[in-house]
């Protein structure tokens, strides 16, 4: 029998036969393919070099040769077709049979882990329902299809195990009623013994279910369970489709005749449903559809309906471009509602370009911050619907990177040419004002978009992706059957190298690496801010000097220092914890602006504690270029000062510097380890210039806003971890 | 000192010794990677190898040296793998009725020319030359150096993936996108279909892990062919079978050799002049 000699302590083979045998006249077996319920399949070679498949039969023989031997002469595009059958010299049966090199349709749905894409599940929808369609022309049932059965080749569906397939006799009662098979795909009617086609209707529709959700509709830990599930308990059909639970429904009834009646009915009503046309197939499938909620507008090309289907269950899933560039029609809307305030307060001097001005940053905030919530309020969406129609943001077609800040700082411009410090009154006027203008400007918008046609919904993939609560691959039934389940899926990792790598990729970082990896930019930190304090203090010794004049401020550079590293040890805290995540660049700035509040209080503490001013009297509060030195577009927030006496700057005062600074700058490119450079001296003067547009609209000691930003900058820089581009790879899920 | 400052010194000490101590936990490798990384480094390294008793005699060993040498692996329940350990293949399309001799290193049931592409492994990397067919859908003109994870395109229908699963070899494996890709032969078989083709450099690792060359997702353990004396070894982690005989740790490999172990098994076939 060809079994390997004894002598061996260890675990049987798995296949009867070695490599080389020669059960039958004419043929050699190469390797073993696998062993499925019936017997095990071999992989071999005629003498002349035709490759086929071998099947020996080694369990109820009898039945199956019965059933084979109907199918020896038929052929179709669709089946395996099988040459012959044969008896070797021990009296075991083989088919001989095509030798199909492709993927099964189970592993193509083990490929795809929450479901194929549609077109896939057409493809093969179209050839299963090819071939069995025939094979209930001539009168046999398959009676075995699930998706270990099913296999593609190049691009070509093909149904196997067609030797299983059993005559439909006038009696319809068989005298052998096993079970056979997996369980999952088997109709209820099977167990009881009378079936017809129409068990092959269902197992298609076992089948379409796993394809679209990826796990089958019954699981149980026992043939039993599942078994009692196909005869009692409804399948779920949440996860599917709207359009297409009708037709799954229909084709997973318990009882036979309210199924369709056959495999053809039961593809066209698939059709049907999926590109929305309702075709004359059935009075049952062409109510329920539409009595599903309509979605879409008249005159929609099929192709759209395929991926509005795909829409109508995705509501969450939109794309995000970045909520800090708005639109172009967004900035004009801004723009407008700023020239509005302007106008209406009535004052074309300064106090009402400084509202204006004021109204428009407002406008601005508050755009990005209903982006961000999704618009959740009734009247704002066809206001965002109407500004992100036009959905190209400002700059994305290569011109200037963020020009939002274009317009902004042109109104900066104008305004520090005309104004004054005084901004007592202006908690007063601008900001019940400028809320008030984007009230009526979206009151008027939605009164506007009434009129116009809805704008295109976001197109999401063509994959549809299901609930997630979905997601457990179906457990493996030991009992029922030899054939290889799939086990809990393990996960093949693949590294993908790539010198292109930019932080923006998306990689998958384990918590411990990250915190190793912070570890040790910390630990760096220290000595780094260490040696660029004592450069300042060498380039200009006067800067840390302390109020009695005699020699260098240890509590000056102290307050420096560690305000530097503190600050350090937050930004690369913040930028290592959220590398490599998908977060766009708003929320990051988010976190940014929370942690440099942190860092500001903290700043303040140490000033505190330490008693000291970081800098001498008020002269060092630069202003702008264009205004008095000492004049700092705004001195208070409101009613609190940003500075107290003796020009130390109040707690408000810090926390507004740090918390501004970080939320503004994209610091998590410094800290990335896939920056093109490891140190760039032009993010550091960019740093300082952000700065000093900071410390000069909201009054800060500027030159130690500026010596603090370019340490900070370079610290994190040179801290953080880098990876040369050579080095560069991400983990790829398989 | 000002205490601020201590305070500091303080601090960045602990901060330094915690990381120290992360990064030592860090450096620890999983048991597997140990394992077969201990095996492989073995294999490289060792100066001295230890004989097999139960040496077969009967199969003629396979010789890596001749050109032209192409080694067939039938594994059961994979597929069949071929092994390619020159230092280029030339791939080409089916011969020509009447010619006795096949054009190509590896002649593929595809429209192609007579010498359609080559790959040439040049120390680690890769170097492929096509007369028409693109690299990752971008035309190739002359040749180009292959990275890991190109799709690789002879002429209009045929695709293949190129990779260099592992980190510690320099082989590499080119196997069908999703698609089949035709079937293929060398020396004057019969077209036959081929799950994939190893470039062998040094090593072929056969198992589980995502760094086989050849991927046996059931197997429990992992088998490593090498090259050794211009001849092939198997190297196996656990108690194998050489041809029917018990196999203690490395054996040479001859043209028919069968070798089995705890749930798995092969066949090397040798296919040449």
């Amino acid at each position: 029998m060809g079994m390997l000699t004894s002598g061996r302590e260890w675990e049987t083979m798995k296949f009867t036969f070695a490599p080389e045998s020669r059960p039958l006249e004419g043929y050699t077996i190469k390797r073993a393919i696998y062993r499925g319920g019936f017997g095990e399949v071999y992989y071999a070679l005629t003498d002349a070099g035709r490759e086929v498949a071998l099947k020996l039969l080694q369990n109820n023989a009898e039945v199956e040769l019965r059933g084979v031997q109907q199918c020896l002469n038929l052929s179709h595009p669709n089946l395996v077709t099988i040459f012959d059958v044969k008896q070797d010299r021990d009296g075991d049966h083989w088919i001989v049979m095509e030798y199909v090199a492709g993927e099964t349709l189970d592993a193509a749905v083990h490929r795809h882990a929450g479901g194929m894409p549609m077109e896939e599940v057409r493809n093969w929808l179209r050839g299963i329902a090819d071939g069995v369609g025939f094979l209930h022309d001539q009168g046999i049932v398959h009676r075995d299809l699930k998706p270990g059965n099913v296999f593609s080749e190049a691009g070509v569906v093909k149904i196997g195990d067609v030797g299983l397939s059993k005559f439909i006799t006038p009696s319809r009662r068989s005298a052998q009623t096993q079970s056979v098979g997996t369980v999952y795909y088997m109709a209820p009617e099977v167990a009881k013994g009378r079936y017809g086609r129409e068990v092959d209707v269902y197992s298609l529709g076992v089948m379409l279910y796993e394809m679209i959700t990826g796990c089958v509709p019954f699981e149980g830990e026992s043939t039993g369970e599942i078994l009692m599930k196909h005869l009692s308990e409804k399948p779920d059909l949440e996860p599917l489709p709207p359009r297409l639970r009708p037709v799954i429904d229909r084709a997973l009834q318990k009882d036979p005749a309210k199924r369709f009646a056959s495999v053809t009915e039961l593809h066209q009503a698939f059709e049907a449903a999926v590109l929305g046309k309702s075709s004359s197939v059935d009075e049952h499938v062409r109510v329920v559809v539409t009595a599903t909620p309509p979605t879409d507008q008249p005159g929609r090309a099929p192709v759209d309906r395929v991926s509005e289907l795909e829409q109508t269950v995705v509501d969450q899933a939109t794309v995000a471009p970045s909520i800090w560039r708005p639109t172009r029609r967004a900035l004009l809307f801004i723009l407008g509602i700023g020239l509005l305030a302007l106008v209406m307060s009535g004052e074309p001097g300064e106090d009402g370009v400084l509202v204006a001005w004021v109204t428009t940053c407002f406008s601005y905030i508050g755009y990005t911050l209903l982006r961000r919530m999704k618009s959740t309020w009734a009247f704002t969406r066809p206001v965002l619907a109407f500004v992100d129609s036009d959905s190209q943001p400002v700059g994305a077609q290569g011109g200037l990177r963020g020009s939002w800040v274009i317009p902004a700082a042109a109104w900066a411009f104008l305004v520090t040419t005309f104004a004054r410090a005084d901004m007592a009154d202006f908690s007063e006027v601008a900001i019940p004002g400028s809320i008030g203008m984007f009230v009526l400007g979206a009151i008027l918008h939605a009164i506007c978009s009434a009129f116009r046609t809805a704008p295109q919904p976001a197109r999401t993939a063509d994959h549809w992706t299901p609930p997630p609560a979905r997601q457990s691959p179906p457990r493996p039934i030991r009992p029922v059957n030899h054939q290889r389940r799939h086990q809990p899926r393990r996960t093949a990792r693949h590294y993908y190298r790539n010198r292109k790598l930019t932080p923006g990729a998306f990689r998958a970082m384990p918590f411990r690496t990250r915190l190793s990896q912070y570890a040790n930019s910390a630990t760096l930190v220290v000595p780094i801010i260490a040696l660029l304090t004592g450069s300042v203090e060498l380039l200009s010794p006067q800067f840390f000097a302390s109020v009695s004049g005699a020699g260098p401020g240890w509590e000056n550079i102290a307050m420096f220092a560690s305000t530097a590293v503190i600050a350090s040890w937050v930004l690369i805290g913040l930028s290592k914890w959220n590398e490599g995540r998908r977060l766009d660049g708003g929320t990051r700035r988010l976190l940014q602006m929370v942690g440099g509040v942190a860092v500001g209080l903290a700043a303040y503490g140490i000033s505190e504690t330490l008693l000291i001013a970081p800098a001498p009297p008020a002269d060092v509060y630069a202003g702008t270029l264009w205004s008095q030195p000492g004049d700092p577009m705004f001195v208070s927030v409101g009613a609190r000062p940003l500075f107290v006496e003796g020009g130390r700057p109040s707690l408000l005062g810090y926390v507004a510097f740090f918390g501004i600074l970080f939320g503004l700058r994209r610091w998590w490119w410094h800290a990335d380890a896939f920056r093109s450079k490891r140190f760039r001296i032009g993010s550091v003067l960019l740093t300082v210039l952000l700065a000093w547009l900071v410390s000069s609209i909201w009054a800060f000691p500027s030159v130690w806003a500026m010596t603090w930003a370019a340490v900070i900058s370079s610290a994190v820089q040179l801290a953080s971890v880098w990876t040369p581009p050579e080095e560069r790879f991400i983990a790829k899920e398989v | 000192m000002r205490p601020v400052v201590l305070f500091l010194w303080v601090q960045s000490v602990g901060v330094q010794a915690l990381a120290c101590s992360l990064k030592a936990e860090l450096q620890h490798s999983t048991p597997q990677n140990l394992v077969s990384r201990s095996c492989l480094s073995s294999v490289m390294l060792e100066g001295r190898w230890r004989r097999t008793m139960n040496h077969t005699l009967h199969n003629r060993e396979i010789a890596l040296d001749q050109p032209g040498t192409t080694v067939l692996l039938w594994i059961d329940g994979v597929g069949c793998w071929m092994l390619c350990p020159g230092e280029s293949v030339i791939f080409g399309g089916p011969v020509e009725p009447g010619s006795s001799r096949p054009s190509a290193d590896l002649c593929l049931m595809a429209n192609l020319r007579r010498q359609h592409a080559r790959i040439e492994r040049m120390g680690e990397s890769y170097r492929w030359k096509t007369v028409e067919g693109d690299v990752n859908g971008r035309t190739v003109r002359g040749e180009t150096f292959l990275s890991d994870g190109d799709l690789l395109t002879l002429g209009p229908n045929v695709q293949m993936r190129f990779r260099q699963p592992s980190v510690l070899s320099a082989s590499a494996v080119l196997r069908p996108d999703n698609r089949t890709w035709p079937r293929m032969f060398a020396a004057m078989q019969t077209p036959g279909s081929v799950d994939g083709i190893v470039l062998m450099d040094e090593v072929c690792l056969l198992g589980p892990g995502a760094d086989a060359h050849v991927p046996c997702p059931d197997w429990a353990e992992q088998v490593i062919l090498h090259r050794r004396d211009e001849k092939l070894w198997v190297r196996t982690p656990g108690r194998a079978q050489l041809d029917s005989r018990a196999m203690t740790d490395a054996s040479p490999l001859g043209d028919g050799t069968v070798v089995s172990g705890d749930g798995w098994r092969f066949r090397a076939e040798v296919v040449g002049d």
